[in-house]
């Protein structure tokens, strides 16, 4: 490796081990590219603390949750079809009668056309085929352990339903207007623990 | 992130935020024990790792694109493309190298959609600066004297808007090196160029960030 390339690698600390030992004992204390190679530290600790390497994403839990349940859905899913192995090529026999078996199917289409046509035409269709329902089927997220949540679904009522069993009930004495800015299951906890009706504040 | 399968409600405050730094520093080796078992079809293994890395991955998407919930997405798919991936991992590279590798990919792929998108048109919209969220999650979350909290998040702003006018390449290799501490080599292999090419970018790199961030900090 060039001589430039170490030094670029001394002055951003990359070098470690028998190469650091090696190179670093050439440099004297007093020596100009100390004072460079600390000016680039103190630029990537400015870096660093105002860029964190890391930051806990928004819903984590619901990050892994959400993972697991595609990488189960590909695990699920049927392995990709065999792939057929190309066809030899089409000997003369097959290059001839390939376009008249073509011809043939392209007349009997048209005729099977015109006799179907003639029987539909002008009747209206007695029951019309249901509209296709979405068969995408939600990622139902429960934070609270215990809780179940089934998902129904009804095409001639345009209408989902998600029913949760297994969650507290909230108590009456909970004051929702004191509560607005963020109800949290601590909240809640705390509230039907509590025996004292909530004096309601206007 | 998808709006029709995530909460609505907002996270409770605190959740979100830097990591800690020291979990932030990963062992190699657990890693290794990790991907060990979860390569055997172990997902719990794997749910580990997954929370091992996302905060690094999510951070270093979102510092590239600026947007957190394609970000919140693209991690999605980082660790989807890193679980049928496992087979092939041969730990020729650290774990953590070769998802930062899967990274760049899904990131370039992202943009290069964005691109053909907008028609033809080069889309700017993730580099502009006025999309950048002065209260984003890259916050620091630490509680400061308010004179220092302030001047950090002027500075955190600048940088954001400084790093956002670099190139992609430009960007990544700053934020690989100095944010995110990795060795020349291995940014070389994440981004699949040389190790002279890695010195080149991020020598013009830095000169760049440091000439628009002139009256804040004098570089090397």
């Amino acid at each position: 490796m060039p001589h430039e390339t170490y030094l670029a690698r001394w002055l951003d600390d990359d070098l470690d081990g028998t190469e650091l030992n090696a190179f670093e004992v050439s440099f004297h204390p007093g020596s100009p590219l100390l004072a460079q190679r600390q000016a680039r530290r103190e630029w990537r600790s400015t870096l660093a603390a105002a860029i964190p390497a890391a930051v806990e994403l928004p819903y984590p839990e619901f990050f892994n949750h959400r993972l697991a349940k595609t990488i189960r859905e590909f695990q699920d899913s049927p392995p990709p079809a065999h792939q057929p192995s190309p066809l030899p090529a089409p000997g003369f026999w097959r290059v001839w009668w390939m376009p008249v078996t073509a011809l043939a199917g392209m007349v009997l289409a048209f005729w099977a056309g015109t006799q179907t046509a003639s029987v539909t035409r002008g009747l209206p269709l007695a029951n019309p085929p249901p509209p296709a329902v979405a068969l995408h089927r939600p990622t139902v997220y429960i934070p609270e352990h215990g809780v179940d949540a089934e998902w129904f679904t009804s095409a001639d009522a345009d209408a989902a339903v998600i029913v949760l069993e297994g969650v507290e009930p909230i108590p009456d004495s909970l004051d929702f207007s004191e509560s607005v800015g963020e109800i949290t299951t601590d909240n809640l906890t705390a509230a039907s623990k509590n025996s004292e009706p909530l004096e309601v504040t206007q | 992130m998808n709006k029709s399968s995530t909460p609505t409600s907002k996270p409770p405050i605190g959740s979100a935020g830097p990591v800690a730094l020291e979990a932030s520093r990963l062992d190699p080796d657990d890693d290794a024990r990790l991907v060990a078992l979860a390569q055997g079809g172990d997902m719990r293994s794997y749910d580990a790792l997954v929370t091992r890395h996302r905060g690094r991955i999510y951070a270093m998407i979102h510092n590239m694109i600026h947007h957190e919930a394609d970000a919140w997405d693209l991690a999605q798919e980082v660790f989807i493309k890193a679980w049928l991936g496992l087979p092939q991992y041969g730990a020729k590279a650290r774990f953590s190298t070769w998802l930062y590798r899967i990274t760049h990919n899904v990131v370039y792929d992202w943009s290069r959609k964005r691109k053909l998108d907008s028609a033809g048109e080069f889309n700017d919209e993730m580099f502009d600066q006025h999309r950048i969220d002065p209260a984003a999650l890259t916050a620091p979350g630490v509680a400061e004297a308010p004179d220092e909290a302030m001047a950090r998040a002027e500075l955190r702003v600048k940088l954001a808007v400084a790093l956002a006018k670099l190139s992609p390449e430009h960007r990544e290799v700053v934020l690989l090196k100095d944010v995110q501490g990795l060795a020349y080599k291995e940014i070389a292999e994440v981004m699949a160029s040389s190790i002279g090419t890695v010195m080149s970018r991020l020598f013009y790199a830095r000169q760049k960030l440091q000439s628009m961030l002139q009256d804040e900090y004098h570089a090397p």
